[in-house]
């Protein structure tokens, strides 16, 4: 059967698909942040609490996961819905092939996000909780493993004939050679960023006073460790993945394509710069370089995908409605939301900063 | 029909995005109105500077966290997968045409994540009065949330300008937004205040907990009003069919729309309960009650939008079944199979049948019907139909009754599905023994040529006819008309009307008996109304008894003529093969229990009768008794022609065969005469269902009663090209009218149509009228209705229908035919001259 004929066709979109893109890759630039960041904090909690009962590294995660993951999630709802807007066709055909897995994301989602509370409840009263936190962290890993399966079999029309066998939803896109690669390379990601989580949050506790100067400098010098060697092992990782596409996609990568190189070449040098940086335990530099690579990659991901989809479908040959008006509603609720939260941040920064107040008195108290 | 589908045998999608969009809605609406209840309470906190209330405040901020962050936040995000998943068609539609206003949902989202965040985890420390900003902030964004995913919703069940001009801000803002956002709103603050009881009465310090637990109690009860108003405000603003369908056609919604104040009411009374009682362990449960009621309260609503939307999921523009409303003529034409994408069954074989219907159902039906499951189950839903029943079924299905899509293919895989439905997944087939019919030998009375002084004629009128009068139901009384005429034999005879009695009497004893009156207009003599019927003894069948008719010297006594005929009942209507159930005689005729238990359920849902509790205690349902033409009800025949033709279209006298006694390899085959010798159909004086409905239709609107153009609209003449076109006709006295094709000067055309000629009263009809003398009633030498002579009798061969032809000239065919006018005449006479009428050679 010829896969082109499976492909169904896209609706029209709104605006030109160059602002849908730029949303998709900036939206996605957070939620790949958020989401290497809870789930490496959580391998990296989950391990710690294993080898090591009484290990402060956990608490401090643990404290934070669950607003990680919320923003994770929030983040994640944004690219999903431009990654529809442009790419439903695919995206909604390979989600009701692995439909079972898909919707049971929301079960595990919620699970793991109450046993990340459960974990850091567990913390507070001087518990070890492994069974939460490892539970929490399998099922995020889960989660990881579900999208991976759903993002590559949406890329592949080829494989979608594999639905006159398992019409269930029970498909997965277990037969496609980028799968372990792309998965060892987000896994390793997440430890990275994990790390640089610890390291951030170990700093911070240390100018809040809930722990001392020489444990945040051995935690933050622990989370630069997780850091430095998952992206050294993610020098290897890196290539394995180009390797196991398409040949006619890694040769993209490695030349053919201008902007895909660039943006891969530039991304690696990031990459290598965030390494430097962590020998050197330059917790900023670190984190600078390696939200630039982040950012990068996000880029050459989107070459990939269009490169995949290529013989298929052109995001660019979609027709637009032109209608821009619902676009300035967009930049308004961005450009209000975002004042809000600035507004908030610092009305709570500049609070904790006077201490606060633990009474209805209005008043600064004791605190 | 473009994306594949998920095969999902045990539950019904409509179940899954009810279960986890209701969760998600109840503890949504919390989300909003207890942004303002927190926010609310913590002012209050300050302004009475009670550390009490503000501890109240900091743990049910907590609480509110843990349930709306995870459970409420996931859940919406879990609407959003379960629709992707069922209906990509839909949700695309409205991921792209409002996808900014998604986006604004989500940067909204944001906005409330941060602002609750900051607002739990700087509880304590930050100043009060910048602590209480943010949860005006988080209160603002939360509503404002509310307000953008309001729009979408509303949109597609009153979709108004935006169906035409795709413009966001049309659909956006379209007639339903206000009173839904009113509503939602109202509910969201009596929600705060069902969610503040959970951490209320736990407060330890006493005052501050009745204090706080009234105050919830409060924020239940003042907005209710508001919320009962916005749901009536809501209902009046809906156009017309949705409102219809919410209000009256549904037969779920217009309870769940009467139970909502209701609802509401015992809601308000159980949280002053809980205000009232004071000990824990009675309010404990009555909390867990009070959000039960609460879930329920905002399922019912919820439950009513989504049904009042059937059959669409986006009013006008797509259906249920995720096709939409613009590819319909395509799909119509070329069929679903090739229409659709992700099919390997493009064209139905013989050997694919059941596989094709099986991908049809999925196309079509498992989006809403699961095979199994709790809810919608299709097996529940089609027990009781035969394969003919179940294609009937879709045949209709969407066109009267709308809450359903109607089914979009071809006929051939409209069969396919009915196939597939009924032969593989309930494993029945239509094949069945043929019927029992027994051989009835019929002893022809004697007549002598030459010295015979009298030819009795005598008829029932009615050849077909259906008798049911089965236990409950009466559909059809019994009560058949007899007529005679005795003439004296001589060289210009003469028709007796007086002076004679004529009697009948069922011949083998089983039956009524009576007397004949005379009629002078007609000449003849009639025993109206004789309640024959198909059951002359118990459980056995027989559709042709033959009743003697004797003519007597009213002064001497004196047996002056004898005949037989057979006078036609049979209760072999097939209500069974669309209404379950099996035959309840010999396997041949009557309406069983459970077929009439069917057709009276059937009834009440649709028409909010109330048959099967009417039948249960011992009534008996006279459909004629409603359906008399003497109210706004259409009358009988009007109305079971009328519904029923929508679910038996496109077809020949096979739609007549289902219910009328006529099926050729039927039990009783009535339609027997030399009009089905010469391969004529019920079609070819009747005309086709469609197009016998709407002449019947048509009568009815000319009479005023103006229900019959629902039934009329989504008919299609066969015979027309449109229904004006149809000549209305009263039931029973506008019938075909023999001069259409009998001219009496040459033979009828081989396949003539008399369909649309009426006669014009009853006067004309064949079973009234006289030939050319006013003397002889036609059908005294012609015969019964639709076995005209000569006659083939399934159960008694060429001699039960033929007895007076056979006694008076031992030959089958017209009384006096083939120049036997000597039947009557004792004088030798050219059939060519015959003054009865003219006889083409």
């Amino acid at each position: 059967m010829n896969p082109a004929a499976l492909i169904p066709p896209a609706d029209s979109i709104p605006v030109h698909w160059a602002w849908l893109e730029g949303f998709l890759l900036l939206t996605f630039g957070f939620h790949l942040l958020f989401m290497n960041s809870v789930v490496g904090s959580a391998v990296i909690a989950t391990v710690r609490a294993v080898t090591r009962p009484q290990d402060p590294a956990p608490t401090l995660l643990g404290k934070a996961l669950p607003s990680l993951l919320a923003l994770t999630i929030n983040f994640g709802v944004a690219p999903l819905l431009f990654a529809q807007v442009l790419y439903g066709g695919f995206l909604y055909t390979s989600s009701v092939i692995m439909a079972v897995y898909w919707l049971g994301l929301i079960f595990v989602l919620i699970a793991a996000y109450y046993l990340l509370y459960g974990f850091s409840g567990s913390r507070r009263k001087k518990k070890n909780g492994t069974v939460f936190i490892a539970a929490a962290c399998a099922l995020l890993l889960f989660t990881g493993f579900v999208l991976v399966n759903n993002v590559t079999l949406m890329l592949s029309p080829d494989r979608w004939v594999g639905y006159f066998e398992k019409q269930d939803g029970s498909m997965l896109n277990l037969g496609d050679p980028t799968l372990w690669p792309r998965i060892l390379h987000f896994l390793l990601a997440c430890l990275a960023v994990g790390g640089l989580t610890l390291a951030l949050l170990a700093r911070r506790a240390a100018h809040k006073g809930t722990i001392s100067a020489d444990v945040s400098a051995s935690l933050t010098h622990d989370g630069l460790r997780w850091f430095f060697w998952s992206t050294a092992a993610q020098m290897l990782a890196g290539p394995f993945f180009l390797f196991s596409l398409p040949r006619q996609l890694t040769t993209a990568f490695m030349g053919r394509h201008g902007l895909g190189t660039a943006l891969l070449l530039a991304g690696t040098v990031c990459g290598l710069a965030a390494l430097h940086f962590a020998w050197r335990s330059r917790l900023r530099l670190t984190i600078a370089f390696t939200a630039g690579a982040v950012a990068l990659m996000v880029g050459v991901r989107s070459v990939l995908r269009t490169l995949y989809l290529a013989p298929w479908f052109s995001a660019a040959d979609i027709p637009s409605e032109g209608q821009y008006s619902p676009l300035i509603l967009f930049f308004g609720s961005l450009l209000l939301t975002g004042a809000l939260m600035v507004w908030v941040l610092r009305l709570a920064l500049n609070g904790r900063r006077q201490h606060g107040n633990a009474t209805a008195n209005g008043t600064e108290g004791e605190g | 029909m473009e994306y594949p589908v998920w095969w999902t045998p045990f539950l019904s999608g409509g179940l899954v995005i009810a279960i986890i969009a209701i969760v998600h809605v109840f503890i949504a609406h919390f989300a909003v109105g207890g942004g303002f209840y927190l926010v609310l309470t913590e002012m209050k906190a300050v302004r009475e500077k009670s550390d009490h209330i503000l501890d109240h405040v900091r743990s049910h901020t907590r609480f509110f966290l843990l349930t709306t962050m995870v459970a409420g936040g996931l859940t919406g995000v879990g609407i959003w997968f379960t629709i992707s998943v069922l209906s990509p068609t839909v949700t695309s539609t409205l991921t792209h045409s409002f996808a900014f206003g998604w986006a604004a949902e989500w940067a909204f989202f944001l906005g409330e994540i941060a602002a609750l965040l900051v607002y739990h985890y700087y509880f304590d420390s930050m100043p009060r009065k910048a602590h209480i900003k943010v949860g005006w902030v988080y209160a603002f964004f939360a509503f404002m949330s509310l307000v953008v995913i309001n729009g979408i919703i509303t949109v597609m069940l009153t979709p108004g300008k935006w169906a035409q001009t795709h413009l966001f801000w049309d659909g956006f803002f379209n007639v339903s937004f206000w009173p839904s956002l009113s509503l939602r709103f109202a509910l969201c603050l009596m929600f705060a205040g069902l969610f503040a009881f959970v951490t209320a009465i736990r407060i330890p310090h006493e005052e501050t907990r009745e204090r706080m637990v009234r105050r919830a109690a409060m924020w239940v009860g003042l907005p209710f009003a508001a919320a009962a108003l916005s749901g009536i405000w809501y209902l009046l603003i809906l156009p017309d069919p949705q409102q219809s369908m919410v209000m009256e056609r549904s037969t779920q919604t217009p309870h769940l729309v009467q139970a909502f104040i209701p609802l509401g009411i015992v809601i308000l009374v159980l949280s002053l309960a809980i205000a009232w009682f004071r000990p824990l362990s009675v309010r404990r449960p009555l909390v867990w009650l009070v959000l039960a009621l609460g879930l329920a309260q905002i399922g019912v609503f919820e439950w009513v939008r989504e049904a009042g939307r059937r059959p669409y999921l986006l009013y006008g523009h797509t259906y249920s079944s995720s096709i939409r409303v613009e590819d319909v003529p395509r799909v119509l034409s070329e069929g679903i199979l090739k229409t659709a994408r992700w099919t390997h069954i493009k064209e139905i074989t013989e050997d694919n049948v059941l596989e094709a219907g099986k991908e049809i159902y999925k196309l079509q039906c498992m989006t809403c019907h699961g095979i199994t499951g709790p809810m919608l189950s299709i097996l529940d839903k089609t027990e009781k139909f035969s394969v003919y029943g179940m294609d009937s079924q879709l045949d209709g299905q969407g066109k009267l009754r709308l809450h359903m899509p109607p089914f979009l293919g071809t006929v051939e895989e409209r069969r396919a599905l009915a196939a597939y439905i009924v032969t593989g997944l309930h494993g029945r087939t239509d094949e069945t023994a043929p019927p029992a019919i027994r051989t009835l030998q019929t002893a022809i009375p004697s007549f002598d040529r030459e010295t015979a002084p009298y030819v009795l004629l005598a008829w029932s009128t009615r050849g077909m006819h259906s008798v049911v009068e089965d236990g409950a139901l009466n559909l059809a009384p019994a009560g058949s008309d007899l007529r005679c005429q005795l003439v004296r034999r001589d060289s210009t005879p003469e028709i007796i009307t007086s002076g004679v009695t004529i009697t009948y009497r069922p011949e083998d004893g089983h039956g009524p008996q009576g007397t004949f009156a005379a009629n002078d207009d007609m000449r003849a003599h009639e025993a109206l109304n004789v309640a024959v019927t198909p059951y002359p003894q118990p459980d056995t069948f027989n559709p042709y008894p033959v009743y003697i008719v004797e003519a007597r010297d009213e002064a001497t006594g004196a047996l002056l003529a004898v005949t037989k005929t057979v006078v036609a009942a049979s209760g072999e209507v097939a209500c069974n093969r669309c209404h379950g159930g099996q035959w309840a005689v010999e396997d041949m005729s009557g309406i069983s229990k459970a077929t009439q238990n069917d057709i009276f359920a059937v009834h009440d849902k649709i028409q909010g009768t109330d048959f099967t509790a009417q039948a249960a205690a011992g009534e008996v349902i006279r459909c004629q008794s409603c359906h008399d033409g003497n109210s706004d009800i259409p009358e009988f025949s009007a109305a079971i022609h009328g519904w029923h033709a929508s679910y038996l279209t496109g077809r020949d006298a096979d739609a007549c065969n289902g219910c009328h006694p006529s099926a050729p390899d039927g039990a009783t085959q009535s339609f027997r005469g030399i009009h089905n010798m010469m391969g004529l159909t019920c079609t070819n004086c009747h005309g086709h269902m469609e197009d016998h409905a709407i002449g019947l239709l048509r009568n009815e609107i000319e009479q005023e009663r103006y229900a019959a153009r629902a039934l009329m609209e989504p008919l299609k003449p066969q015979q027309a090209a449109s229904a004006a076109e149809i000549p209305p006709r009263e039931a029973w006295t506008q019938l075909p009218h023999c001069s259409t094709c009998h001219d009496f000067m040459q033979s009828p055309p081989p396949d003539p149509s008399a369909f649309g000629q009426w006669t014009a009263s009853s006067a004309d009809l064949f079973s009234n009228g006289h030939d050319y003398m006013a003397a002889m009633m036609c059908q005294a030498c012609h015969g019964a209705t639709h076995a005209v002579y000569m006659a083939d009798n399934a159960w008694g061969g060429m001699e039960r229908d033929n007895i007076q032809p056979l006694q008076y000239q031992q030959m089958a065919g017209p009384v006096g035919g083939a120049n036997n006018c000597g039947v009557c005449h004792t004088r030798e006479l050219d059939m060519s001259e015959s003054a009865h009428h003219p006889i083409p050679q």
